[in-house]
Parts: structure tokens; C-alpha cells; sequence
């Protein structure tokens, strides 16, 4: 245990990231009933090579992408917030024409995980939004200069 | 320094959004999705002082 703060002495916690699961089920189906089956087949995989993994369970959450969706607001449960594609990489990220994190409403800047360079805690689409806010005051203050001395 | 007045609203109270700490389970809390920090720049770190915001980056062993 790296963090005592997370279990209570000798106790642990694991986290699974388990791909790939659709985000949308076939009719009628939704994650609320799929959920537990899902957690079943995801604990007998891990115990066919642990084998003592499923008896020291004491709890356990899980988030399928609907969860995901509902809390944080990932939308079709995308860790991404929005796919990791060709068409909507780099100046198309998240939309051709809107990749400079300026929204469509002036003053009002984009940030996060949409934005380029895309996913993963990095900080980098909320630095880039910054310099690019920054850059703008700036511009707005020599404007003003100017039309003041003009 | 970025800002100087930050306002924050998150539409789900607990906040952290996708590297949100959970209590999951009575005395029990875990990263319930982004689980590990290696794209986090270092020079975003340093620039907004994130140390005396009591970031604290713990190795994997
Ligand atoms: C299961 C999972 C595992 C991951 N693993 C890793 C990992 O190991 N390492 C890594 O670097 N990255 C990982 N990621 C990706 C990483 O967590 C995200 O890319 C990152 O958190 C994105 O940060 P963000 O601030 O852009 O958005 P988010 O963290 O998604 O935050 C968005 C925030 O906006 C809020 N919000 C949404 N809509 C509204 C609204 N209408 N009004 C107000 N607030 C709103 C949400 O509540 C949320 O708090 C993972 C993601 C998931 C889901």
C-alpha cells in the first residue's frame, strides 16, 4: 500500500481498467442489468490466475460506460471525451474550425479533455486555453491603446 | 499565475471529474477511474506550483 490514507491497516484496494465493453447494448439491454454479469466474469478471470482474488473481496464498485456517463458526464462513457481519430485530432479537435480553444461565444474559452492534445491527466488543453486567453487579453489591451491615442 | 479570481463549477458536487477520489466502500477510497499520473507535465507542475497545492506524486514500486 502506497497511500495507507486509501484501506484501513492490512487491508487493500485494487483498481481494474478493463477493455473493451460496448457503450451501447443491444435493444432492451441497458448496464444497470448488465453490470453485475459483467463484474462476475471480470472477478473469474482475474481468479483463474489469483486464485485466492475472489474470496478477499470485502466490496467493490464498478462504473460501466452509462455510469461513467451519468457521473462525470463522459458522454457514450468516453474516457476521452470523444474518440482518439484521425478526423478529430490536432486542429479538428474537437471539431474542424474550433481547434484554437476559442468557443463560438466570444470571451468564452474550451479546455479539457476535447480539446488537443486530448486525453490523460496531462494539464496541457487548460495551459494551452490559458496562453491562448492570455494572448487574446493582450490584443484586446493593444487595440484599446490604439483606438485611445488614435 | 493564470488566474487570479478561479471560480469552479462542476456538475456533479464531489468534483475531480474523470480523476476523482472515491470513497467507495465505508474507510475505503481509491481512484474509481484515471488510476495512474504519467502524462502530467512537469513544467505545468512547476509553473502553477502545484506542490503547495499539496500535489505529492508517489512512484509505483
Ligand atoms: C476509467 C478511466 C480511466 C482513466 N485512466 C487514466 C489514467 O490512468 N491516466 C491518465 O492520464 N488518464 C486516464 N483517464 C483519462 C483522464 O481521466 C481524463 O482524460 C481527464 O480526467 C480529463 O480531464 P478533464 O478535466 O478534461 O475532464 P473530466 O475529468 O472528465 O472532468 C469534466 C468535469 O466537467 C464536469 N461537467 C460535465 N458537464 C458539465 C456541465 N454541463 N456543467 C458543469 N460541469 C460539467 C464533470 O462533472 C467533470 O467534473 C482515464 C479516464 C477514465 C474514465
Amino acid at each position: 500500500m502506497i497511500d495507507p490514507s486509501l484501506a484501513p491497516p492490512g487491508q487493500h484496494v485494487a483498481s481494474l481498467f478493463c477493455q473493451y465493453f460496448a457503450p451501447e447494448l443491444p435493444a432492451v439491454r441497458s448496464w444497470q442489468d448488465a453490470r453485475a454479469k459483467a463484474v462476475e466474469t471480470i472477478i473469474d478471470t482475474i481468479t483463474e490466475v489469483a486464485p485466492n482474488f475472489r474470496g478477499s473481496i470485502l466490496g467493490q464498485m464498478a462504473l460501466s460506460s452509462m455510469d461513467l456517463e451519468t457521473k462525470p458526464g463522459l458522454v457514450g462513457g468516453d474516457i476521452f471525451h470523444g474518440q482518439i481519430r484521425l478526423d478529430q485530432l490536432f486542429s479538428a479537435r474537437p471539431a474542424l474550425g474550433h481547434g484554437d480553444y476559442r468557443s463560438p461565444i466570444a470571451g468564452l474559452y474550451m479546455c479539457g479533455s476535447s480539446t488537443h492534445p486530448d486525453g490523460g491527466v496531462t494539464g496541457v488543453p487548460g495551459h494551452n486555453a490559458a496562453r491562448e486567453l492570455l494572448r487574446d487579453r493582450r490584443r484586446h489591451a493593444r487595440n484599446n491603446k490604439a483606438r485611445a491615442t488614435a | 499565475m493564470f488566474m487570479t479570481d478561479p471560480t469552479q463549477f462542476d456538475a456533479v458536487i464531489i468534483g475531480g471529474g474523470a480523476a476523482v477520489t472515491e470513497e467507495f466502500l465505508p474507510a475505503f477510497r481509491n481512484s474509481t477511474a484515471s488510476y495512474s499520473v504519467s502524462l502530467l507535465k512537469p513544467k505545468i507542475v512547476r509553473a502553477m506550483d502545484l506542490a503547495r497545492h499539496g500535489l505529492e506524486l508517489k512512484l509505483r514500486p
